[in-house]
C-alpha cells in the first residue's frame, strides 16, 4: 500500500503522531519508501558524507538546540548544504519549531516540515511502526474470514457455494465474523498473514434471498472482530466424483498466500453435509495439531505397532 | 479474456441498486468469471458485496473483464448498462 507524507498527518490509527505542518502542501504527495529514519546531527555538524537525505529527518531536542546555537554564518552555510540535497521531509519533536529561515528554505525546496509534541523516542517508534505497517504486502481475496474458537479460518470457494451461509451458521454458534466476500490480507512477517474487511463493508454479509445484513447489529458486538491472523484455509467446492479428497489426513496440505503457507483443507459440499460443523471440527483439529497431537498419525502409529506385535 | 474500460457517469455512483443490476447480469453467465477492476482492486461482479466494496463513485474509471463462455457478451451488456445510466427500459435484465 502506498503511504505519503499527507497520510502521516491525516491517517487515523490508535496512535496519533499529532503532526502539524509548518510548510504548505506542495511536498505532501511524496511517497514514503523507507521505514527507517535519519537523525541529521552529523550533517548539522558539517559531515554530509553518506547523508541519507531520502529518509525522514528527525530533529530531536539535541539537533534543534545545536542548530539554533550555531552562529548565523555557520547556520546559513549548513542550511544551504542541507537543502542542496533532495531532503525528503523534516520532523521536529518536543514541539520545537525551527527558525523561520529554515521553514522558508524548506518551502522553497518543497520539503515538508512537520512538528510534533511527542518525545523523540515515541515519535520514532510510532512513525516507523506506522510506515512499516503500511508498507507490508497486501492482497485482496474473495472469501470469508471467521474466528472459530479463536482460530482464524478463511473460507474460499466460488460465489454461491455457501461461504456466507457457513459463516452465518458459525456466527449463530458463537463464533465471530471478520470479513465477508472481500478479505484484505496483510503479510505481517515471513510466516504470518492476517485479514480484515474492507472499511466500507465491515461486518456486513450478503445472504441470497435476504440481501445485505449487518451482523454486528443483528448478533451484537460479540459476533464480530476487526482483524484476525489466518491459521487455516478451508476451500469449499462442489462434490466432484473424480476428485481425490483427503481420506486419511496423514499428510499436511498448504495453501500459499503472498508467500505464506497456511494449512489447507479441501471440503466437498453436498446436501446432507453440515459444513459449519465440519469447519468447526477442522479448526479444533488444527489447534490440536498445533499442540502436537495428530489424530491421523497417532492412529496410524497404533495400527503399525499392533501389526508388529502380531508378527512376533 | 475480454475486457473493456468505461467511466461511470451515474450521478450517485454504484450504490446498492445499480450494483444489483450488474450482479444480476453477471449471474446469468454461469461458466464465465466476471470482474470489475478499479485501479488495482478487483471485484467479483457476481457478488454484490464485492462490487459495493470497490466504492465506485461518479467519474471512476473502471475495467470490466470476463473470462469464459460468452465473455464479450457479458462485458458489452454490463458496459451498456453503465453507459445508459442503469436505465431499466434500455437494458433487459
Amino acid at each position: 500500500m502506498k503511504i505519503t507524507v499527507k497520510d502521516l498527518i491525516y491517517m487515523r490509527s490508535e496512535f496519533d503522531l499529532e503532526l502539524t505542518s509548518l510548510t504548505d502542501e506542495t511536498g505532501f504527495g511524496k511517497e514514503i519508501i523507507f521505514a527507517d529514519i535519519n537523525r541529521p546531527g552529523l550533517c548539522l555538524a558539517g559531515a554530509f558524507e553518506h547523508f541519507a537525505h531520502d529518509r525522514i529527518q528527525i530533529f530531536g531536542k539535541g539537533e534543534s538546540s545545536y542548530f539554533n546555537n550555531l552562529s548565523s554564518d555557520v547556520r546559513k552555510k549548513v542550511m544551504k548544504e542541507f537543502f542542496s540535497f533532495d531532503v525528503f521531509c523534516c520532523v521536529f519533536s518536543h514541539g520545537v519549531r525551527p527558525p523561520s529561515d529554515f521553514i522558508e528554505t524548506a518551502i522553497e525546496k518543497k520539503v515538508p516540515v512537520l512538528v510534533s509534541p511527542l518525545s523523540t523516542a515515541d515519535l520514532i517508534d510510532i512513525l516507523t511502526r506506522k510506515i512499516r505497517n503500511s508498507l507490508l504486502p497486501v492482497v485482496n481475496v474473495h472469501g470469508t474470514l471467521v474466528d472459530v474458537f479463536g482460530f482464524g479460518v478463511l473460507l474460499l470457494g466460488k460465489s454461491g457455494i455457501g461461504k456466507s451461509e457457513t459463516a452465518l451458521e458459525l456466527i449463530e454458534r458463537g463464533h465471530r465474523l471478520i470479513a465477508d466476500d472481500i478479505v484484505e490480507i496483510k503479510k505481517l512477517d515471513e510466516n504470518t498473514i492476517a485479514g480484515t474487511g474492507s472499511h466500507l463493508l465491515r461486518h456486513h454479509i450478503e445472504i441470497r434471498g435476504l440481501g445485505i445484513l449487518n451482523i454486528r447489529d443483528i448478533y451484537g458486538i460479540r459476533s464480530v472482530r476487526n482483524r484476525k491472523k489466518i491459521e487455516l484455509i478451508v476451500s469449499l467446492e462442489e462434490w466432484n466424483y473424480m476428485a481425490d479428497y483427503d481420506r486419511s489426513g496423514i499428510d499436511e496440505n498448504f495453501y500459499e498466500i503472498i508467500g505464506v503457507k497456511v494449512p489447507h483443507v479441501l471440503l466437498p459440499v453436498r446436501p446432507g453435509r453440515n459444513i459449519p460443523i465440519i469447519v468447526e471440527t477442522a479448526a479444533l483439529n488444527q489447534r490440536l495439531k498445533k499442540m502436537g497431537v495428530h489424530s491421523a498419525r497417532e492412529l496410524d502409529a497404533k495400527i503399525q505397532n499392533w501389526m508388529r506385535m502380531e508378527k512376533q | 479474456m475480454f475486457e473493456k474500460e468505461i467511466v461511470v457517469t451515474h450521478d450517485a455512483g454504484l450504490h446498492a441498486r445499480p450494483a444489483t443490476m450488474i450482479v444480476k447480469i453477471a449471474m446469468q453467465y454461469d461458466s464465465c468469471e466476471v470482474y470489475l477492476i478499479k485501479d488495482k482492486d478487483e471485484a467479483n461482479a457476481k457478488s454484490i458485496m464485492s462490487v459495493l466494496g470497490l466504492g465506485i463513485s461518479n467519474g471512476t474509471k473502471l475495467v470490466v473483464r470476463a473470462e469464459g463462455a460468452k465473455e464479450s457478451e457479458v462485458v458489452e451488456r454490463i458496459c451498456k448498462l453503465i453507459e445508459t445510466d442503469f436505465d431499466k427500459d434500455k437494458n433487459a435484465l
